[in-house]
């Protein structure tokens, strides 16, 4: 378990984002986009209903989740597959691929509930449990995500087989998400939450385990 | 001779129907004499859990031992596991239609197996996007455990914490404390392990018929 | 199965236990439970026996493909 190993491939993760930093623009884009057209769909009639808030907002965060981590793989081109492969060990690549996406949907998720509470209204009356809670599920989101990006790209998968693998995955997730996060809306304390919370953390914990695990194997090829 | 056990699930079976219909119940409110759907929804769950274990114990051997046989074990269980769930969802949408009023609630374990169920479908289509044999076996293999983890999280675990209308969780009276007196359990275990053996000659078969199509099309190997 | 029991009794059941339920007793008596046990069982033992049916013939094609290919 070599930390230098590990840092230095996160560290190469960063550098190639910024290289083609339009990428993470797009990435931007389409959330901000998101966000922008669910605000034209509510003129007129104004969204106060608690329930209705939350559940848009996660489903523009889950969808860009998906397309923030579906980018994650494209770099591991298949002919320099076997140089990488006895360059570094996977476990070390599967670290720091987590690490890397865990931070993206991180910033991703908390610019976005940024933006969805400026253009569409702030409903939260616990703020600080709603911001913890979107940073479990965007650990846990990257996490799974990962794993199935990362499946999709040893078979050519398009978009379409990421998003078909990977959101019946995300569903148990989802939902103790926005149990949490409709809670914290409507103003419970972290006590009230403490099972679901804790819930989510094993959940970061099993995902986080498993991957490291499982993903040797799928990458040797 | 070897096939005891098709015939001794098929024995069990039928005297959980005959036991099923003959011997007493307990009066219970609203269910009344529809207690006896007990003995043939129930089983259902626990056929199909039984079978997704074997799946996921078959994909962790064909991980390790990268064994073909161990994953078209894994698959056909999990193929298994399909019709034991949709008879269970719709055995239990009819049942819920005449005690709580409606073919579908908001009740987590419904929402539960549905979800896990599209998580299966999902693994099936994983498998029919792969051509080579041995990279399908690797890498369903690996989905396979995640499918398996989430669909028990989602199942058993989630449940716990949350208000529901089945017996047992969020509040209402266990079918284990009260109603499931000493004379449904004679029927209700027989009943299980019987249709958990039918289960698994479902399987066997399907895995015969699928190692014949091997031979066939790929020659003696 | 429960569709069927459930049309022989048609009481609305009130939330209090005090109140005997009514169970179908009447249906009991008459006997008319054993042709659903005979019903339900015919059903169920055809499935079987068209699944033993299934079981000997791939037993049948295995033996056979085994002679071919051994």
């Amino acid at each position: 378990m070599s930390f230098a190993k590990i840092s230095a491939l996160v560290k190469k993760e960063f550098v190639l984002e910024f290289r083609q930093r339009a990428s993470f623009a797009g990435i931007i884009l389409y959330l901000v986009g998101c966000i922008y057209l669910s605000y034209l769909a509510f003129i007129g009639s104004e969204l106060k209903d608690r329930g209705f808030w939350n559940a848009l907002l996660w489903i523009i965060l889950l969808f860009n989740s998906i397309i923030s981590v579906s980018k994650s793989f494209a770099s591991e081109v298949k002919g320099r597959a076997l140089y990488n492969y006895t360059i570094y060990d996977p476990r070390h690549l599967i670290l720091a691929k987590l690490f890397y996406n865990m931070l993206l949907v991180l910033v991703v998720s908390l610019t976005g509930f940024f933006f969805y509470g400026w253009f569409i209204g702030n409903l939260v009356k616990n703020i600080p449990l709603f911001v913890v809670n979107i940073c479990l599920a965007s650990m846990a989101f990257s996490g799974i995500l990962t794993m199935t990006t990362g499946i999709a790209s040893k078979i050519n998968g398009s978009f379409t087989l990421i998003s078909v693998l990977s959101i019946p995955l995300l569903f148990p997730l989802m939902l103790i998400a926005m149990r949490i996060s409709l809670l914290a809306a409507l103003g419970s304390s972290f006590a009230g939450c403490a099972q679901y919370l804790m819930a989510l953390g094993a959940l970061n914990v099993m995902v986080i385990v498993l991957c490291y695990l499982l993903f040797p194997y799928l990458w040797k090829e | 001779m070897k096939n005891w056990w098709k015939i001794l699930g098929v024995l069990l079976v039928l005297y959980s129907i005959i036991g099923g219909f003959l011997i007493p119940v307990p009066a219970v409110n609203r269910v009344s004499e529809s207690i006896r759907n007990l003995y043939f929804h129930v089983p259902m769950w626990f056929a199909m859990i039984v079978l997704a274990t074997i799946s996921v114990i078959y994909s962790v051997i064909a991980l390790s031992k990268s064994s073909e046989d161990a994953d078209i074990k894994s698959s056909q269980s999990a193929s298994a596991a399909i019709p034991f769930a949709l008879i269970g969802l719709i055995t239990g949408s009819i049942w819920a239609k005449f005690t709580w009023g409606n073919f579908w609630t908001n009740d987590p374990k419904l929402n539960g197996v549905a979800a896990s169920l599209l998580i299966y479908l999902a693994y099936f289509v994983l498998r029919s996007s792969i051509a080579d044999e041995q990279k399908k076996a690797r890498i369903s293999s690996i989905y396979n455990i995640f499918a398996y983890v989430m669909m028990i999280v989602f199942i058993l675990i989630i449940p716990r914490f949350v208000d529901s209308l089945h017996p047992g969780n969020g509040g209402n009276m266990a079918f284990g404390k009260y109603d499931l007196d000493n004379n449904m359990r004679t029927v209700f275990y027989p009943a299980c392990i019987g249709w958990i053996l039918m289960g698994v000659w479902f399987t066997e078969i399907r895995v015969r018929t699928e190692k014949l199509k091997r031979k066939y099309l790929y020659g003696n190997d | 199965m429960a569709f069927i029991l459930l049309i022989f009794f048609s009481a609305t059941l009130s939330a209090q236990n005090s109140e005997p339920v009514e169970m179908a007793d009447l249906f009991y008596r008459e006997g008319k439970i054993y042709l659903v046990i005979a019903i339900v069982s015919i059903v169920f033992g055809g499935m079987a026996l068209y699944l033993f049916l299934m079981d000997r013939k791939i037993t049948r094609i295995e033996k056979k493909i085994n002679d071919k290919y051994v």
